[in-house]
């Protein structure tokens, strides 16, 4: 469902991404670890076609991101870290506005709305507009115009950031229940509870290199002994610093 | 291998920011001298034409000043919301241990400098040329910056931000909207006392037919010289020796500066006592938001428009809708343009009795009106559609279709409103000045074609200095870029009105049909070249744009 192969992204005189290969099957649940800087948030903009490639090519549902963006695009929904939403408008507004964007009817958008507001507990401040919003609201918001046109790759950098435990506890839910009905999911986060409890598989970035790949338990395993997945990841990414450092 | 190192090494070199701001101060001096010799020109033509071109030149001077001073209050008041009270950097003052009174001080100057830099650009021809034609010396000029025009500045910024700090305490009893009609009214109303309770009919004397029709004609337009505001001091301290004796240029110089340093220590003293207090209930006003769920825009179903579209169309006319900022501004241009007509309407008794070289001057100076107003509103408002999609540009990047449907969807959306506005201007003026049918209809498809390359550009290099971390447009527009698209679209304007002269003249006296033909060619040529290239620029870059 999504295909990376050979993946480069430079500014000026960073590679922020250097040679990413990564194949993600049919309703995976996928997570994207790394530490700040380590190229997650580049990669997730490349894939969602924000940013273009230095070098290498992407593939969502078939659809290359460069030269067929629209119908890629017409089949990701897509949360970033830092919801910016516009202001001026109601909630609703934006659902309608984004809804239409994928030229859902006015019907579907305000039923499908109703299902995601009071999934999301957005019902009461849906009408007000943005502008009031705390950061959770936005990001529950940005949360339900994503999964409003009934996307068949959700792309999500960050999802914890700024949801209160109850919210987190529903979005994993409806990551997990998108997962199960064919939806491929692909989440960036820092969480590694999240990345635990949630993936099929993850991968671990650093610098902008590829460090691992594989399931959760295959990763606790790798040294022989049972490690949580939180030392893992230290390890491996300390590893490679003392590496690029020497 | 040579070509190829050549094409490469000019590429290189026309990607430096470097040669970017040299060819735009190119343009801008390019506006400032070529604004100069027109001023002069125009204004020796009109000296040549005995006491009825002085006065016109005076009144035309006085007017172009008095205009900059109240643009130049409120530019002071839109830009002043952000820079007083929306800027991060205040936010992180405020919790450091610093005098608010010094902040505000500070926030005062950039406010100045940020709102009056480019009309300030837009008023040097005028003051070269003027002061030329008066014979001003050389150390005269430099009386005149420092006495004048600086003080003038600071007396605009004053009022603007004592006007300010009071609009944003009075939003503590009512919504911001409120406040802003109230502005609007405030506005509405002295502009109403000033173009017609103060026409006196001083100018209409003698018994020329010429005389009459065209000081009544100006009467109706400005308004006499009102002692009492900056403008009037201005032009005073710009006459030469032989008018102004030393002792008056003095008094003027004095007014200037204790005006401007006893309003100075107003304000710093109001400030002191409301700015923290005005900054509060500013950061109170979210707070404040709740409204009805959804604008019925949304669910209205726009003839002829499909689904995508019409979420684009509907999303800018509610946040137009939404921005005080926008709709106000809009609103008072489209009062000044009330008035314009209103006193024209006035006047067309009077246009019977001009000479047809005075009835087609007005004619020619109505039609640059227009423009002029077309350019305003194109570098005012469409230059930061692109700007004001903000940080939320991504909604729209992720959407399934391509950014030139934006594009599209944005120029169709400004055509539409500001052709029908400015071509009812034309005709109406057009109109009331009692021009041939033949002739109006000609200046309408000028008008199109203005429109036309004016817009583009404006949305072009919208896209191209794009600002979408900054949300207050009038700083967009008076930002770098946008007095790139200012110059840029004089230019045009200035272009386009002397290409209609001379086809009005070799019209009105059986000229060449070859050379009719070749200037109008010539204006389709550069309509085609203004309206393309920018659009061009401004697609490549939003299509560049990542983040």
């Amino acid at each position: 469902m999504i295909k990376i192969e050979n993946l480069s992204k430079q500014f000026e005189t960073t590679r922020a991404v250097k040679d990413l290969n990564l194949h993600i099957e049919k309703g995976e649940l996928f997570s994207f670890l790394g530490p700040n800087g380590a190229g997650k948030t580049t990669t997730i903009k490349m894939m969602v076609g924000l940013m273009t490639p230095t070098e290498g090519s992407i593939e969502m549902g078939g659809f290359d991101v460069e030269r067929d963006p629209q119908k890629a695009k017409s089949i990701i929904g897509y949360v970033p870290d830092a919801a910016f939403l516009y202001q001026h408008l109601t909630g609703l507004e934006l659902l309608m506005m984004v809804g239409q964007l994928y030229s859902m009817d006015n019907d579907a958008i305000l039923r499908d709305k109703d299902v995601l507001s009071e999934r999301l507990f957005m019902k009461e401040w849906l009408g007000d507009r943005i502008s009031g919003y705390s950061q959770g609201m936005k990001q529950r918001l940005a949360f339900a115009s994503a999964f409003l046109h009934h996307p068949e790759i959700l792309i999500i950098d960050e999802p914890m950031v700024g949801l209160d435990p109850k919210t987190a506890r529903i979005i994993k839910d409806m990551l997990k229940e998108q997962s199960d009905s064919g939806v491929t999911v692909f989440i960036s986060t820092h969480n590694l509870n999240v990345a635990e409890e949630l993936s099929d598989r993850i991968a671990i970035i650093n610098r902008g290199k590829l460090l691992g790949l594989g399931t959760v338990d295959s990763f606790k395993a790798i040294s022989g002994e049972q490690e949580n997945l939180e030392e893992r990841f230290l390890k491996i990414v300390d590893e490679e610093e003392n590496n690029g450092s020497n | 291998m040579k070509r190829q190192n050549l094409k490469g090494f000019l590429s290189g070199v026309f990607k430096t920011k470097r040669l970017e701001v040299f060819v735009s101060s190119l343009i801008v001096f390019g506006l400032v001298f070529g604004g100069y010799r027109l001023f002069l020109s125009g204004g020796n033509f009109l000296l040549r034409q005995g006491e009825l071109g002085e006065v016109f030149l005076d009144r035309l001077f006085y007017l172009g000043w008095s205009i900059i001073f109240y643009l130049l209050i409120l530019s002071n008041l839109v830009t002043g919301f952000s820079t007083f009270y929306k800027s991060p950097e205040v936010a992180f003052l405020m919790t450091h241990p610093i005098d608010n009174t010094q902040i505000f001080r500070v926030k005062f100057i950039e406010n100045l400098v940020y709102s009056s830099w480019a009309i300030l650009i837009l008023g040097i021809p005028l003051t070269l040329g003027y002061g030329e034609l008066q014979g001003l010396l050389s150390w005269q000029y430099i009386v005149v910056f420092l006495f004048g025009i600086l003080p003038f500045l600071f007396i605009a910024t004053n009022s603007a931000s004592l006007l300010l700090m009071l609009l944003v305490y009075l939003s503590r009893f009512f919504k911001m909207r409120t406040v802003f009609i109230f502005l609007g009214v405030i506005f509405i109303g002295f502009f109403y006392v000033y173009f017609n309770v103060n026409q006196q009919e001083t100018m209409i004397g003698g018994g020329l037919g010429n005389f009459r029709a065209l000081g009544r004609y100006l009467s109706n337009l400005s308004n006499n010289p009102f002692p009492f505001i900056p403008s009037y001091w201005l032009s005073q301290l710009f006459m030469g020796s032989e008018t102004l004796a030393w002792t008056e240029r003095l008094f003027f110089s004095a007014l200037f500066l204790s005006s401007a340093a006893l309003g100075w220590e107003i304000v710093s003293w109001i400030a002191g006592r409301a700015y923290f207090l005005t900054y509060q209930i500013m950061e109170g006003q979210g707070q404040k938001t709740k409204r009805k769920a959804m604008s019925r825009f949304f669910v209205f179903s726009w003839p002829g428009m499909r689904i995508p579209n019409k979420a684009l169309v509907t999303k800018d006319i509610v946040q137009f809708l939404r921005t005080p900022q926008q709709w106000v501004q809009f609103l008072l241009m489209g009062f000044f343009i009330a008035v314009y007509l209103i006193n024209l309407s006035r006047g067309s008794v009077h246009f019977d009795e001009l000479a047809p070289f005075w009835r087609t001057s007005i004619y020619i100076f109505n039609f640059g009106f227009t423009g002029f107003i077309l350019a305003a509103l194109t570098a005012r408002f469409v230059y930061p559609m692109i700007s004001m999609e903000g940080r939320s540009l991504w909604m729209l990047q992720m959407a399934p279709f391509s950014m030139q449907r934006v594009f599209v969807e944005k120029f169709w959306f400004a055509f539409f409103v500001l052709f029908t506005l400015t071509e009812v201007v034309a005709l109406a003026s057009n109109f009331f000045l009692g021009q041939r049918m033949e002739i109006s209809i000609l200046a309408s498809g000028f008008l199109f074609l203005t429109s036309l390359a004016l817009i583009s550009l404006s949305l072009g290099l919208g896209a191209v200095y794009a600002q979408f971390d900054e949300s207050n447009p009038m700083k967009i527009s008076s930002g770098y870029g946008g007095i790139i698209t200012v110059v840029l679209s004089l230019i045009y304007v200035a272009l386009s009105v002397t290409s209609l002269v001379l086809v009005i003249n070799l019209f009105q006296g059986g000229g060449s049909g070859v050379l009719i033909g070749l200037i109008v060619s010539f204006v389709v040529v550069l309509t085609v070249l203004y309206t393309w290239l920018p659009l061009k620029w401004g697609f490549q870059a939003i299509n560049k744009y990542e983040r």
